[in-house]
């Protein structure tokens, strides 16, 4: 009888690996728990008109809802809304925050109260920076009202703010862009502080001007953070909901849209093909801005 | 040594087990409801204690959720089967539930005809019976809601109270000052369901119900469009604008308008303010008063086990007694009106500093609920696609586009028409 083939111990690489993928397998599994297993039940669902009681069957729609989403105007109108308020929202943003970057970046008395003061509007609770603005533009004892109508005289009868629906778009983007400047603010910042002092010294040694060194040395330098800010703050404001549902009626943007396919009409179905829909355009606009950033690169 | 280890493991397992799982363990159940202030929240929980004191074989936990998230986590809780086994809601959101056939309607009928129906005003009663004659809901309180005006200032000027029609337009003309704030009267537009209650009064008082005989949507009847004419008509003297429940009542208490539409919620913050004796109330009349409220609602589910759904029985039979009721009524006084008939003349009840001030106004007032009107409500049943026509705001949206944006009156109406029969056909 022959004895069985001694056991070859794994080599220290392969321990290593299995070592290291049960190291990770935590990770992986969260990630299917809490973004694959959604996305994929997300797509599963946008085939089928769900009832409500899961109790009752489901209908099988197959493309229905996709079909029924692309024939309803009010989707191109909210996606029309949101490619404007988007634009309008992280063009400010940046540009503002970039602007208070430039100038937090100098050196003058009281800038430490300046830099905390100029974060309020970031770190308050959207609903009462919402409520403190529908209170300012109140008919009846609104600041914005008074100023304009009491004081200056500039309306007989105040615009109504909330309701025009040109007003009241551009007063949800201004709202944004006054909340989340601050983010521009501080990604700018930081890379504006990374910059070594000593070549500023030799470009003003060589003669250059303010805006030439901005324009040669500043903008080049901070150029990558700026880009990431935009195209992180393009995804984000791209599902934006609570602060333009809470201030306004007249701004369907995508995702008060879905939220009102969901939740007030009740129609999960088409709630979830609408957030396929959006999932799969901004994943498009990730992969192109990606794909020109590495040209641009290489 | 081992063994006697081993001995005393098992016997601390046998322990645990026993522990675990009691001869007689409580019925548990949740009470799912969004009376998230602090004071309210305490009032429930004494009450719960007062309950399972009295019933030890039940626990209550109560789940407060604010009233803006509210139906977004019934429906989620829905979809997840977790549905708790008690909900406060309003008639349309009772009536949703119902549609989706997750309501206990044998349990919640036998809860009201075990207290006894002739203890409830019949209408609170009435506007939760479903198709089968059965009820989707226990009525535990109720708002009422109508023309709040200034009583000092009518008889100032010598007007009628605002009941009829042209009183209401003659009044609102008489008062309306907009260079100075001053409007005539001020009501609900913005595309909410506020709206479409403040504007259902307007309609039902001039016989415009939402359903023709045979169940088909009635939007575009001859009396459904006078009744908005009037609605936009009412506008024109009213502060401009998409106004819900702030600018309706801070309108009033700020003696910016001398009517306002708004439910008994209003009495609270106008007694602070000492107004008490300054409001008169009155309900509008076009052919016929109508008297308009909202029933808070208790669904018992039929999503949780045959023991849960007892004990919420219990529990709401426990909580329509008088000695729980009136405390549940004092929790935010005037505001929710008793809708059962002994407790509206019940000292008790009325001996509340806030009720007294009112003094008959806040006795009358529970009277509202003995005949209520309600779009969708006919020949004492509930239409059962009213509940989604109120979810999908068809008629608000449509009031806030004439009034506010100016859109084309027959037009809307078109569009409301349409989009209430694709939900009465179910697309």
């Amino acid at each position: 009888m022959r004895s069985p083939p001694p056991r070859i111990p794994p080599s220290l690489e392969a321990q290593n690996r299995r070592l290291g993928l049960l190291f990770v397998l935590p990770a992986v599994a969260l990630v299917f728990a809490v973004i694959i297993y959604p996305v994929f039940f997300n797509l599963y669902l946008s085939l089928w008109k769900p009832a409500l009681n899961p109790a009752k069957p489901d209908l099988f729609v197959g493309f229905g809802n996709y079909a029924r989403l692309l024939a309803d105007p009010q989707f191109y109108r909210s996606l029309a809304l949101t490619a404007v308020y988007v634009a309008l929202t992280v063009a400010g943003s940046t540009l503002l925050g970039g602007s208070a970057a430039l100038l937090m970046n100098r050196d003058f008395r009281g800038r430490k109260f300046a830099r905390s003061a100029l974060l309020l509007s970031y770190v308050m609770p959207v609903i009462s920076s919402v409520f403190v603005w529908i209170y300012l533009f109140n008919p009846l004892y609104g600041m914005v009202d008074y100023a304009l109508v009491d004081l200056l005289g500039l309306f007989e009868v105040a615009p109504q703010w909330f309701d025009d629906p040109v007003l009241s778009l551009l007063l949800v983007c201004l709202f944004d862009i006054w909340r989340i400047f601050p983010f521009a603010l501080i990604m700018i910042l930081s890379s504006l502080q990374s910059i070594d002092g000593a070549v500023y010294e030799a470009a003003l040694i060589d003669g250059a001007r303010p805006f030439r060194i901005f324009r040669c040395i500043t903008l080049p330098e901070i150029l990558p953070v700026v880009a990431s800010v935009v195209t992180l703050r393009s995804i984000w404001n791209f599902y934006k909901f609570e602060d333009v549902y809470l201030l306004t009626k007249q701004v369907p943007i995508l995702g008060v849209y879905l939220y009102r396919t969901a939740f007030t009409v009740n129609d999960l179905g088409l709630a979830s093909a609408i957030s396929v829909v959006m999932f799969a355009l901004v994943m498009g606009i990730v992969f192109v801005a990606a794909a020109r950033r590495k040209g641009a690169s290489s | 040594m081992k063994r006697r280890l081993i001995v005393v493991f098992v016997a601390l397992l046998a322990l645990l087990a026993s522990c675990a799982k009691p001869a007689s363990a409580p019925v548990g159940f949740e009470f799912m409801h969004t009376y998230v202030e602090e004071d309210r929240l305490k009032v429930i929980q004494g009450l719960i204690d007062a309950f399972q004191a009295e019933n030890p074989g039940f626990e209550v936990k109560q789940v407060p959720v604010s009233e803006d998230a509210f139906w977004t986590r019934i429906t989620t809780l829905m979809q997840g089967r977790q549905l708790p086994a008690l909900i406060d809601v309003s008639v349309d959101q009772a009536r949703l539930l119902a549609a989706s056939d997750v309501v206990d309607v044998d349990t919640c009928t036998s809860v009201v005809q075990d207290v006894g129906v002739d203890r409830f005003y019949a209408g609170a009663v009435a506007v939760l019976r479903g198709d089968s004659g059965k009820l989707f809901g226990v009525p535990l309180t109720g708002w009422v809601q109508g023309i709040w005006y200034r009583k000092d200032l009518f008889a100032e000027k010598g007007l009628a109270a605002p009941e009829k029609w042209d009183d209401i337009l003659t009044a609102a003309k008489a008062f309306h000052s907009p260079a100075d704030k001053k409007y005539g009267i001020v009501f609900a537009t913005e595309a909410t369901d506020f709206t479409e209650q403040t504007f259902s009064q307007f309609a039902l008082s001039n016989g415009a119900e939402l359903f023709d005989a045979s169940g088909k949507p009635a939007f575009n009847s001859p009396a459904m469009r006078r009744a908005v004419e009037f609605y936009r008509e009412l506008y024109k003297y009213s502060l401009p604008g998409s106004n819900g429940f702030t600018q309706v009542k801070d309108s009033f208490s700020g003696g910016n308008a001398a009517m306002v539409v708004y439910s008994t919620y209003i009495l609270g913050g106008l007694y602070e303010q000492g107004m008490a004796d300054k409001v008169g109330f009155a309900v509008p009349e076009g052919v016929a008063p109508a008297s308009f409220g909202m029933v808070s609602t208790e669904v018992i589910t039929n999503t949780v086990p045959e023991a849960q759904r007892q004990a919420a029985a219990a529990f709401m039979k426990f909580l329509l007694r008088n000695e729980n009721y009136i405390p549940w009524m004092h929790m935010a006084p005037g505001g929710p009106n008793p809708v059962l008939k002994g407790v509206a003349s019940d000292p008790a009840y009325l001996g509340h500093p806030l009720l007294k001030a009112y003094g008959d106004t806040a006795k009358a007032i529970p009277e509202a609920f003995a005949d209520l009107a309600m779009f969708g409500f006919q020949d004492g049943k509930t239409n059962p696609k009213m509940g989604e026509i109120s979810a999908r705001m068809i008629i608000p949206t449509a009031l806030n586009n004439i009034l506010v944006l100016g859109a084309d009156l027959d037009g809307e109406l078109a569009k409301a028409q349409k989009a209430m029969e694709d939900v009465v056909a179910g697309r």
